[in-house]
């Protein structure tokens, strides 16, 4: 058995961190790479209709969830996403209570990662850890939050946020996947349509 | 950046001017005017309004000169050092907040600081969250 993640494009809430940890494995000097699919669906398998990630391992294990995903990982490639343990709370929190999308509701957890990041530039110790993966990843996800950064309401949230943003393997993970999604979308149309080009009438 | 932490050989508190800016990861048009400003700026700490100059653009930025480490990271943290440590009440705290958040890092990334110099910050201490205007 080898790796495999399937990330669902239309999931309810789009698994930006798995994608991201998986990247960090994939771009680091760990003799492995792990393919990425793409499916344009809500979810990845039919038995779970919110499994936004499938992450079939070579011990034949599958992960629909993205915390367990995680944290698979992590306890795999412990260097390179490090402090599975000390992150916890915080990946927790981050897939728990960052991707929702009523504004009262998710100003609460903003004020408490701001007020986290007071003295802090990262959410765990001096360097990434997989609770900047995720929190991360979730607040990309979360449509809400381009413009609560870009206007840096929380500006502790909003410096750290874009420090990972810089590095390729954070904003440029997500666009790749765009690019990809948006590949995806003119094929299958253009094979619903014979596999000819759209023509149009004079 | 991250990786940039990882293998940076820490310089002894004291050594800045004789970092190696080679050492460094390059900068942009944009760094070198910040990088400038606030080695000039560093000399002025005696003003209040240089401190809070600094604060002001550590709130944005991870390190001086941007999101990456620089010689003026070193060059600042010596200078700002003597002053931090005397930040201790509740309302120096908050005023000073973004330039303790950079000497942490700074403290424990780029430099070895001896013990009995380093910043000791209560990492959890409630402060009052930053309005913007």
């Amino acid at each position: 058995m080898s790796f495999t993640l399937t990330i669902a494009a239309k999931a309810q809430f789009v698994a930006y961190p798995t994608l991201i940890a998986v990247g960090f494995v994939n771009a680091s000097d760990a003799d492995v790479s792990i393919p990425i699919e793409f499916v344009d669906e809500k979810s990845t398998d039919s038995s779970d209709a919110n499994a936004s990630i499938k992450l079939v391992t070579p011990e034949g294990q599958t992960f629909l969830n993205q915390l367990d995903a995680l944290n698979y990982l992590s306890e795999k490639f412990p260097t390179i996403l490090a402090e599975k343990v000390k992150a916890q709370e915080w990946t927790k929190f981050g897939l728990d209570k960052l991707y929702i999308k009523n504004f009262k509701e998710l100003a609460t957890d903003l004020e408490k990662l701001d007020a986290h990041l007071n003295f802090r530039t990262f959410v765990i110790g001096y360097n990434y850890s997989l609770a900047d993966v995720a929190i991360w990843g979730v607040l990309r996800a979360n449509a809400l939050m381009g413009s609560v950064i870009k206007n840096g309401v929380y500006a502790n949230v909003s410096r750290w946020y874009n420090l990972l943003a810089e590095d390729k393997r954070f904003e440029a993970a997500i666009e790749q996947m765009s690019k990809n999604v948006n590949d995806l979308r003119k094929s299958v149309k253009s094979s619903k349509n014979g596999g000819k080009k759209e023509a149009h009438k004079a | 950046m991250a990786d940039f932490i990882a293998k940076f050989n820490k310089l002894k508190l004291g050594e800045a001017s004789k970092a190696d800016e080679a050492s460094f990861p390059q900068f942009s048009a944009e760094q070198k005017a910040l990088a400038a400003q606030f080695d000039t700026l560093s000399t002025r700490f005696d003003e209040p309004e240089s401190v809070v100059a600094l604060n002001d653009s550590l709130r944005t930025k991870t390190f001086v000169t941007g999101n990456t480490p620089s010689k003026t990271d070193l060059v600042v943290f010596e200078k700002v050092l003597p002053l931090a440590s005397k930040w201790t009440s509740n309302e120096d705290l908050a005023k000073h907040r973004h330039i303790l958040r950079w000497a942490d890092l700074v403290q424990n990334t780029l430099f070895e600081v001896p013990q009995d110099q380093k910043l000791t910050l209560n990492y959890d201490v409630e402060l009052p969250r930053e309005v913007k205007e």
